[in-house]
Parts: C-alpha cells; sequence; structure tokens
C-alpha cells in the first residue's frame, strides 16, 4: 500500500524547537493488544503524511509519519496526560533518547509546548517512494519495543462499551 | 481558526453546494457504520492549534460532520464527544479535513444530563 500524493500539496507543520532526549513522553495510550497498538500507530502514521510535511532544515522537506505524543514533564502527575485517555486500558512512555535509538525522530510540533511528533520514518521527500504499511508496522513495533511493556492506564474508567462508570 | 480561539463558538460555515457535492460520492466508512459513531479518528491528534482533526472520509454521513455540529467520534480506545470547527480544504477537495474539538465530557455523562432535564420538564 502506498501513500496518495496529496491533491493540493501538504500542509507545513509548525516545527518547534528541538526535544531534548531525558524528556519523557507518553506515545500512546493503547488497547489491550499490542498488535492493534501496532495497527493503529501505522495507520496513523500513514494519514500524518498524506497531510503533513516538516521542514527541519531550510530546503529540506520530509513527509510527517508522525504519531502525536505528549509530555510527561518532570513533577507532574502521569494522570495530567492520560486523564483525556478514560477508555484506554494501557498506555506506553518512554523518554525521547529511547525513541531516537529505535530509528524514529521527535518533533517537537504545534503551539501546545507538550505536543510532538514521533517520526515514524524520517528522511522520506515528496518524490520520494514511500513506505509500504508493512515497513511502517516494523517501525511502530521497533517503537515499541524499544519503549518496553504496555502499562495500565492510571487513569482507566472502564471499557469502551460500558463508558458508564466515568464522570459518575 | 483564530476567531475559534476569541469566540468558541465560532465555526467556520461550509457552502451548502459543497456539502451537496460532497454528499453525492461520499460512501459511509465502514468502521464508523460498524462502531455506530459519526466519524472515526485518533484522540491524540493534535493540529497546530491543539485541535483534533480527521478526514471526511473517515464519517458515515456528510451531513452529520458539518462545521457547528455535534459529534461522536469512534477510536479503539473509546468514543468522544467532540464539536466540529471546521472543514479544512488545503489538501483536498474531495476530502477535506475535519478539524474537531474534542470535549472533555463522556457521551454517557450527556445522555445522563439530558435525560434529567427531560424528567425534571415533565
Amino acid at each position: 500500500m502506498t501513500v496518495p500524493p496529496a491533491a493540493k500539496g501538504r500542509k507545513q507543520r509548525l516545527v518547534r524547537r528541538d526535544a531534548p532526549d531525558d524528556l519523557l513522553l507518553v506515545i500512546r495510550a493503547t488497547p489491550a493488544s499490542r498488535a492493534l497498538a501496532v495497527e493503529k500507530i501505522a495507520e496513523d502514521a500513514e494519514l500524518s503524511a498524506r497531510i503533513y510535511l516538516v521542514e527541519l532544515r531550510q530546503g529540506e522537506r520530509q513527509l510527517l509519519y508522525g504519531v502525536s505524543v505528549f509530555a510527561h514533564r518532570a513533577g507532574h502527575e502521569l494522570t495530567e496526560v492520560l486523564d483525556r485517555f478514560p477508555f484506554a486500558p494501557m498506555f506506553i512512555e518512554a523518554p525521547v533518547g529511547v525513541i531516537r535509538s529505535a530509528g524514529c525522530d521527535v518533533i517537537a510540533t504545534g503551539e501546545n509546548p507538550d505536543h510532538f511528533d514521533v517520526q515514524l520514518i524520517p528522511g522520506v521527500g515528496e518524490r520520494d517512494a514511500p513506505p509500504s504499511r508493512r515497513e511502517l508496522r516494523a517501525a511502530a513495533a521497533q517503537l515499541l519495543d524499544a519503549a518496553g511493556e504496555l502499562r495500565p492506564n492510571p487513569s482507566y474508567a472502564g471499557g469502551a462499551d460500558d463508558q458508564s462508570e466515568v464522570n459518575e | 481558526m483564530t476567531g475559534r480561539k476569541a469566540n468558541p463558538w465560532h465555526v467556520e460555515r461550509v457552502d451548502a453546494s459543497i456539502v451537496e457535492r460532497l454528499t453525492v460520492r461520499h460512501r459511509p466508512h465502514p468502521e464508523a457504520a460498524t462502531m455506530g459513531v459519526d466519524i472515526v479518528g485518533d484522540p491524540h491528534r493534535e493540529n497546530d492549534e491543539g485541535l483534533n482533526w480527521t478526514l471526511l472520509s473517515y464519517s458515515r454521513n456528510v451531513a452529520d460532520v458539518v462545521p457547528g455540529s455535534a459529534v461522536v467520534m469512534g477510536s479503539p480506545i473509546g468514543q468522544y464527544l467532540a464539536k466540529v470547527v471546521a472543514w479544512d480544504f488545503e489538501v483536498s477537495d474531495e476530502d477535506p479535513i475535519v478539524v474537531l474539538d474534542l470535549l472533555p465530557v463522556t457521551p454517557k455523562s450527556v445522555e445522563d444530563a439530558l435525560a434529567r432535564s427531560r424528567t425534571s420538564a415533565a
């Protein structure tokens, strides 16, 4: 499967300053299944690349095979990040340096100072052959392997099919 | 979308003829239909302004997700209430980006509140 070219050109993502290696990031709030988490990361990265590109250095534009992640800053409770995902039973987090060691890049994107994109496959230009879904899955699996085990979400408030426990 | 920050009621309306054109070619997204939601998306996603986004092709019915609509967004990690803030045609005229403001309340809590209001009005 390939990424269809954007009909009118992609949007350029706002890039802030660099992300430090020791910054801890909540990579995903996830379903219980690691395989499903890998599939959704690959799917989200592929969709992101249909829409966005980033220019990290002047004139060097690359497609953004990105997934949105959030900073878990020192001195702040994990639930400050995970409260927005009350129906995800699990989550996974890792420092920026560990994510980079898995072959991904971490880019500070958007106006929210706690928002970052994990660039699953760095360096793909607009004229390059896009990675296949299989390659994206492999990169997503490598990311999760580097980050470690899925952990129980402390903000979990019940299954997706039974959302009645929240706010009660 | 700077107007939204000053006034959260502000939405960028889309011409009815555009909605009609996109409705004709639209097919309900299978996951949206299976989940019984208005649109499918990833609650992690944030655009540069901190708003969530997905594509119109991930919706069940085009007319249900026009700017200004309250919608239920489905994902593998639960359902979210959202307000459709805008359609963004910068990348595609045929499959615009649907910009969503995820609401920090659950569908169930809103259902309960509405049920209470109906009871007290009776």
